[in-house]
């Protein structure tokens, strides 16, 4: 029966399989894929009415209001689709369910990070699907060519995984604090301010572009959508190093902090 | 003699952080900390032989929970030691955990929005079990726990009763030597019990599995196990035999009599009188006073008699005598 034998392609494969059962749980989940949809929706719809009228008035930073709306669908499709993950870490470390979880030949972590992928995914292709029709329909261009498109989308789906690894971060710091929630709160709020939620970073003052340019936020939003309106190799390549440095800072961060405080679990109770 | 669990001076202390009460407290709070060390265990020694089904029993804080997770490798004493299976559980956590089952009954290892059976599946994966064992394992133990109406149900539909069938065959799945059970039977209902407790003794009697539980419940421990380990305030106040915890102290007998008259008195050194009316006598006869045979022919010469019941008391009786005798 079950040895152990931890090789490495045998505990790759629990975690695949993690990220399986995440993905047919998301498929199964589907009115909270309704509901994000439409969330989405609405938020394009609002902002597609509203860059029209800004930059009817005030000519809006030089930006055409079409171009402007799939910096946002780009924007609002990876915001959207990154997981609350760190709702039920707080939870598991809330309840002490982690503890219980422990004697399994598993790591914590990483279940949780494939998990959190496997949602991800799910979100990111549904969510896709409408933010691409919708903006498409509306404007009635296409500007990517095939190569690009493909592009963006991988952008996109590394900038979710970044996200995920960031909402873990919130999540584990619910073995030193009461409540995560302002925690997340100023998490959200920094990255619709500084990642360039609803304005690209480039008509910022230049002093909120100089302090957001040394955070994650804007490769995970602004920086990495800005390719739609203004698109280069190099830009893409510098949003593909940034997200990848970010992340495995933020990997790094993760797994110490997980360390301390599995210490603190094992040690203190 | 062939243990699977040793544990020998075992202790666990917490240091738990104080705070201070009132708004100057909690302002206080901020710049100062007074912390103080809690003794949970206090140098419990113990061992299981294999195939054995043990009752790890005491009152709520007693250290039950505690002296769990460190066999399970969940929490590090602060001294003594433990070996589960050859294992030093706090080291080798990972390497003990296909060895051994888990079953928390107020924490579920099942995906709420999906059926058991890909639970299973994901298991079968973390335990690293090759896919025929597998399904030969689990075809045996959905015959035993009578799962198959439910196997491809979504958890979240699942009833309490059948969600704990459901985490019993989760935690068996990678067959482990020792299965720690805390609190299997709570919130169930008394069908979803006594079929829990025949589930436990059919897979101690089939497979061997060493059974390691906690209960409030006492029937639990009646139904399921041979031995009784209790535990109060981190100490073990008696580890015994259930037919050597029953022998010495079932000291008391309830006696029930249908009487011919309305009622009677009987006015007697040992016996308690706990009801008397409506032809119906019930009084505890305190057998180190008194016999049985005595209470009899007395109430005969008094009246007679159409029934005689004799009881032992509860055995949540006897366990709550213990929990008080200790704190005396």
């Amino acid at each position: 029966m079950g040895q152990p034998m931890s090789k490495k392609p045998l505990m790759v494969s629990k975690y695949l399989f993690i990220f399986n059962l995440a993905v047919i749980q998301s498929l199964k989940n589907s009115k909270a894929l309704l509901g994000l949809s439409l969330f989405l929706l609405t938020c394009l719809l609002i902002f597609a009415h509203l860059w029209k009228i800004a930059a009817a008035k005030m000519g809006a930073a030089h930006l055409h209001p079409d171009q402007l709306l799939w910096y946002i669908a780009l924007n609002e499709w990876v915001l959207i689709s990154i997981p609350e993950i760190h709702v039920g870490m707080e939870q598991d470390l809330r309840s002490g369910k982690l503890a219980y979880l422990l004697p399994r030949p598993i790591s914590y972590l990483k279940s949780m990070f494939f998990e959190g992928l496997g949602m991800l995914t799910v979100n990111l292709l549904v969510l896709g699907a409408v933010a691409f029709l919708f903006t498409w329909w509306r404007i009635g261009i296409f500007p990517f060519e095939g190569r690009i498109l493909i592009l963006l989308l991988a952008l996109g789906a590394l900038a979710g995984a970044v996200g995920v690894i960031f909402q873990m971060l919130v999540g584990i710091s619910a073995f030193w604090l009461q409540e995560v929630s302002p925690f997340n709160w100023i998490w959200e709020k920094l990255l619709f301010a500084l990642g360039g939620l609803i304005l690209p970073l480039a008509v910022y003052p230049l002093w909120i572009q100089n302090i957001a340019y040394w955070t994650p936020f804007p490769a995970i939003l602004g920086e990495r959508s800005a390719l739609a309106i203004d698109f280069s190799y190099t830009a893409a390549l510098h949003v593909a190093l940034s997200l990848l440095f970010w992340g495995l800072l933020a990997l790094g961060c993760l797994s110490l902090l997980y360390r301390k405080g599995l210490k603190i679990l094992t040690v203190e109770g | 003699m062939n243990y699977v669990i040793q544990t020998e001076k075992l202790s666990k202390n917490f240091v738990i952080r104080q705070t201070f009460p009132g708004i100057w407290g909690a302002i206080k709070g901020l710049c100062f900390s007074k912390t103080e060390e809690i003794p949970a265990i206090q140098g419990i020694s113990f061992s299981v032989k294999a195939g054995e089904r043990v009752a790890f029993i005491g009152p709520n804080g007693a250290g039950k929970s505690t002296t769990i997770k460190m066999l399970t490798g969940i929490l590090y004493p602060t001294s003594g030691w433990i070996k589960v299976l050859g294992f030093v559980p706090w080291k080798d956590r990972h390497a003990l955990g296909y060895k051994i089952g888990t079953v928390f009954g107020q924490r579920t290892q099942l995906w709420h929005h999906l059926p058991p059976s890909d639970t299973f599946d994901l298991l079968a994966k973390i335990y690293e079990i090759e896919r025929p064992v597998y399904d030969k394992r689990l075809k045996e133990l959905l015959d035993v726990f009578e799962i198959g109406p439910f196997f491809h149900k979504p958890v979240r539909q699942l009833s309490l009763g059948e969600r704990m069938r459901c985490e019993l065959v989760a935690s068996l799945l990678h067959k482990p030597a020792i299965l720690f059970l805390d609190e299997p039977t709570i919130g169930l209902d008394i069908n979803a019990k006594l079929k829990i407790r025949g589930l436990l003794n059919r897979l101690s009697k089939e497979y061997g599995t060493t059974l390691f539980l906690t209960s409030h419940d006492t029937a639990d421990i009646e139904q399921v196990c041979e031995r009784v380990i209790i535990l109060d305030q981190g100490s073990i106040i008696l580890d015994s035999t259930l037919k050597e915890l029953k022998k010495t102290y079932l000291k008391k007998k309830i006696l029930t009599l249908a009487t011919d008259d309305e009622q009677f008195s009987l006015d007697l050194a040992g016996v308690k009188i706990l009801e008397n009316a409506d032809h119906h006598f019930v009084c505890e006869v305190d057998l180190e006073k008194i016999s049985i045979d005595r209470v009899i022919q007395e109430t005969l010469k008094k009246t007679s008699l159409k029934d005689v019941t004799i009881e032992d008391p509860s055995m949540e009786e006897i366990i709550r005598t213990l929990y008080g005798t200790a704190h005396v």
